[in-house]
């Protein structure tokens, strides 16, 4: 004998901000990266590229992965991820990049 | 559809919390996120203790890889544009913009296969040095998943007039956002930053 | 434009996707059922078969390993004695079978996948299918594994951990090995991040109505978490696995430090995920046990949710542990504190869990059936193996036990009773469950007392040997001064290790006699209370057969003023 299933659904949002007008950000930014990657201070460039790279990450984030309209479990999963991959890079620098510990001459 | 009397029982079920679909999608772009995240910081931690790398990143492509972020960015808002026609049930729509998407990810690896040929013509293969170790990793590990998700896309365009198949347009299109964020990264780090 | 209802619309009443078409006979049907079903019980079993085989495997390299530090240079099984390369790819596989191949699909994929669905009151997982490809994913991945040890050069011999140089270009011959090692072990990450994606999804989504996050059983809390930590941590290693293939197959020298790169990269990712692993092990098993003792000591789990709490705080903890690892292996002394008192903070959560589980016996009245045995002999054998830990994990004491027999002693305290008394005690206990027949409770106590009697004469030893300075991985410790004195010590591991393995044969009969002959178990045998014994012994399709909600917690045994000796979770409250 099996058994039938009854679930109720939560409601689905229905708001849809404007994608075009996200897009037309997206572009935007990728041609400022483009330029930005021609300063000549290595860390000015690398900082400004990246947090622009990062600014991209969030608005896809937000508003094609919906994310600003899910619950805060969602925010709570990606935070937790990226929060680790933060822990590691910081748990594995001293070693790689700060030379070890060793005292170099 | 509602629910009738029926003289089959009935077991009711808590109210999910996001429907599974989704959920499930967003539970594994957690563990894809360690898993890109893991590569990117093993290479920027390598790359702090090697500055002569900038010989090699150098001859990275720039004007493709600009050309497959454009590429890639188009196909997310057409995947979502997807999204939205599949919850309002126009799956003609939604089937069109999935195409349009498709179309864009197989350009993405044409252009993608055109960098490998340019590299590996010159002799730029992991043999060379680590940072050919970390491009190839990074892209073709990309690349993979683009190839993945091209897949899924053509699950949806061939079975997008049934309702259950439109309701799969949601994670699809989470995940093709996803590899849209990787790439997002994979661009300043492998081409901007590089030259 | 359709308009949609301003109320929660019910979703259509469906078919248990579980319900197939009627198909009554034929190769097809077979195929369908018993290979490649969708069923989670199916998928479970076939998750427990696959890792009780290669715990075999893992078993019999044991025997060479031992016999060979009890005899060093002797044929072993009839055969010509093994080198000392043949010797580090026996303790290489050992420990890899042992972690990847027998604890994950055992705890998780088969205890997981047959009882989440069961306990929450579902019919089945979240996606089935996903469920069917995680299973032939790691199959595949042993089909490369076992293939590994038959290629020109043998299997891997750079350990379980498998760190650069020696991995790379260490051992010339033993590339191809080294190479499927590295292939088998993604394949199997994938098919538990695949697996994983149910374990998590199942439980949030499909509890039965009356079933609350805080009314799920402590099994369900504990998969999740182990699930949750899995896949947070093996990401790195995945990508680190990648290069360290490209390093070996084309020399690329992300880790090779003539060629620039960084072994002790390796070290940290393999560790990151590493440690966390640990505890994607203990989680399950420590949530099989929190299953058993409440029906067997008819009492409520103590502190249902400080362990909750305490398991999610140690699983953010365990992200924080991992260089606890690589306290002498060249890395960076100011790391050695935070690593230390990370290590140390970690102990508390898990002592409040292992405590509450020991606090549930109090005033309870206890039968100790093989179940409830193997239950507290896990929980007092890992007491040892966390004590031994905390000495471990002080970086200044770790200088002198690591790497020794300490440090092997030590996480066979841990894993062992983990996987095998968890693996045991859930097996006696759910048998019933999976299979419809009852495992013999006389060989049952055989084997627990064998057991823990040789298991305890395996291990002790080695913890004095380390104390003592032997190092671990020494192919014939009779070459060296400090070591040849505690042969004496290895000749009582090894006899011990006789015993163990000896004492498994109960078991093997009393599991053949469980799988033959007539279904006589009833539906709840221990009189427990939660949702999977509601259902038939064994399921069928879809589980359950009758209509029901949830209407309490899971351990309402005793319960003070209740007329009967325990409430089901099932049973509606009378008035």
């Amino acid at each position: 004998m099996h058994l039938q299933i009854e679930t109720l659904k939560p409601a689905e949002h229905h708001e849809h901000p404007n994608y075009v007008l996200v897009y037309g950000a997206l572009l935007a930014l990728l041609v400022v990266s483009i330029l930005l990657g021609r300063l000549p201070n290595a860390y000015a460039m690398n900082a400004l590229v990246f947090t622009v790279a990062g600014i991209k990450a969030i608005l896809v984030l937000r508003y094609f992965m919906h994310v600003k309209f899910e619950p805060w479990l969602v925010v709570f999963i990606l935070a937790g991820a990226t929060f680790f991959l933060v822990v590691l890079f910081i748990g594995v620098a001293p070693d790689v990049v700060g030379g070890g510990g060793w005292i170099r001459k | 559809m509602t629910a009738i009397a029926h003289p089959v029982p009935v077991l009711r079920r808590q109210p999910p919390i996001i429907p599974s679909g989704r959920l499930g999608m967003w539970w594994f772009l957690s563990s894809e996120i360690v898993t890109f995240g893991g590569v990117v910081v093993s290479y920027i931690l390598l790359r702090l203790v090697h500055p002569d790398w900038l010989h090699h990143s150098a001859h990275t492509l720039l004007s493709a890889g600009a050309i497959n972020t454009v590429v890639l960015l188009t196909s997310s808002l057409t995947v979502v544009l997807a999204h939205r026609a599949a919850e309002h049930h126009d799956c003609c729509t939604a089937r069109r913009f999935l195409s349009i998407s498709f179309g864009l990810g197989v350009m993405f690896l044409c252009v993608k296969a055109f960098e490998y040929h340019h590299e590996l013509s010159h002799g730029l293969t992991p043999r060379t040095a680590a940072f050919w170790g970390f491009y190839y990793t990074m892209t073709g590990l990309h690349g993979l998943h683009v190839i993945a998700g091209l897949i899924a896309m053509l699950y949806l365009i061939l079975g997008a007039r049934n309702p259950k198949v439109l309701g799969r347009v949601a994670p699809v299109g989470l995940y093709w956002h996803f590899v849209d964020i990787v790439w997002i990264f994979l661009f300043p780090l492998l081409y901007v930053t590089a030259h | 434009m359709s308009v949609q209802a301003p109320a929660p619309p019910v979703e259509p009443v469906h078919e248990s996707p579980s319900h197939h078409e009627p198909q009554t006979s034929g190769f097809f049907h077979f195929l369908r059922t018993y290979v490649f079903s969708v069923d989670h019980k199916m998928i479970g079993r076939q998750y427990l078969f696959t890792g009780l085989a290669m715990a075999l495997v893992g078993g019999l390299l044991a025997y060479i390993i031992r016999h060979q530090l009890a005899y060093p240079g002797q044929a072993v099984l009839g055969h010509h004695p093994i080198s000392a390369d043949n010797y580090n790819a026996m303790i290489t596989m050992h420990g890899t079978i042992m972690v990847f191949w027998v604890a994950m699909p055992i705890l998780i994929g088969a205890f997981g996948n047959f009882l989440i669905p069961l306990m929450i009151g579902a019919d089945d997982m979240a996606f089935p299918r996903l469920n069917m490809l995680s299973y032939w994913t790691f199959f595949l991945s042993t089909v490369v594994l076992v293939a590994s040890f038959f290629v020109p050069g043998g299997a891997a011999a750079s350990g379980w951990t498998a760190y650069p140089s020696l991995s790379v270009n260490g051992i010339p011959a033993n590339q191809l090995g080294q190479a499927l090692w590295v292939l088998a072990v993604a394949l199997e990450f994938a098919s538990m991040l695949i697996g994983g994606i149910n374990y998590l999804t199942t439980p949030l989504n499909m509890r039965v109505a009356g079933m609350s996050l805080f009314r799920m059983p402590i099994f369900v809390w504990m998969q999740m978490a182990a699930t949750l930590i899995f896949m947070l941590s093996v990401g790195p290693l995945i990508g680190g696995a990648v290069l360290l293939l490209f390093d070996v197959l084309f020399q690329t020298g992300v880790y090779l430090p003539d060629k620039g790169g960084d072994p002790l990269l390796w070290q940290h990712l393999f560790w990151f995920f590493g440690h966390p692993e640990v505890y994607v092990i203990f989680l399950p098993a420590i949530g099989i046990v929190g299953e058993i003792i409440p029906v067997f000591a008819r009492k409520p789990l103590f502190g249902y949710k400080p362990i909750v709490y305490s398991t999610i705080v140690a699983g953010f903890l365990s992200f924080l542990v991992w260089a606890h690892h690589q306290f002498i292996s060249g890395l960076d002394p100011r790391l050695a504190m935070p690593f230390s008192i990370t290590t140390i903070l970690i102990s508390v959560p898990f002592a409040i869990v292992l405590f509450s589980m020991i606090a549930t016996f109090w005033r309870g009245s206890i039968e100790f059936t093989t179940a409830m045995l193997f239950a507290i002999g896990m929980i007092a054998e890992f007491l040892v193996g966390g004590t031994t830990g905390i000495i471990n994990g002080s970086a200044a004491a770790d200088i002198y036990v690591h790497d020794t027999y300490y440090i092997v002693g030590h996480f066979h305290y841990t894993l062992f009773p983990a996987v095998f008394y968890g693996t045991f005690a859930g097996l006696y206990y759910w048998w019933p469950k999976m299979f419809g027949r009852r495992l013999d409770e006389r060989l049952g106590k055989i084997h627990f007392w064998g057991t823990t009697l040789f298991f305890n004469m395996t291990f002790i030893p080695m913890l004095l040997m380390g104390i003592g300075g032997h190092q671990r991985r020494i192919f014939d410790p009779r070459v060296f001064t400090y070591t040849a004195p505690m042969h004496n010590l290895h000749l009582i591991a090894t006899f011990g290790l006789y015993g163990l393995l000896l004492y498994q044969l109960p078991f093997v009969i009393a599991f053949v006699k469980g799988l033959v002959g007539k279904r006589t178990a009833e539906r709840n045998p221990w009189n427990a209370a939660t949702l999977e014994w509601h259902a038939p012994s064994p399921p069928g399709h879809g589980n359950f057969d009758q209509e029901f909600e949830v209407h309490r917690g899971p351990y309402e045994y005793s319960h003070p003023g209740s007329e009967k000796d325990f409430l089901p979770q099932w049973l509606p409250t009378t008035n």
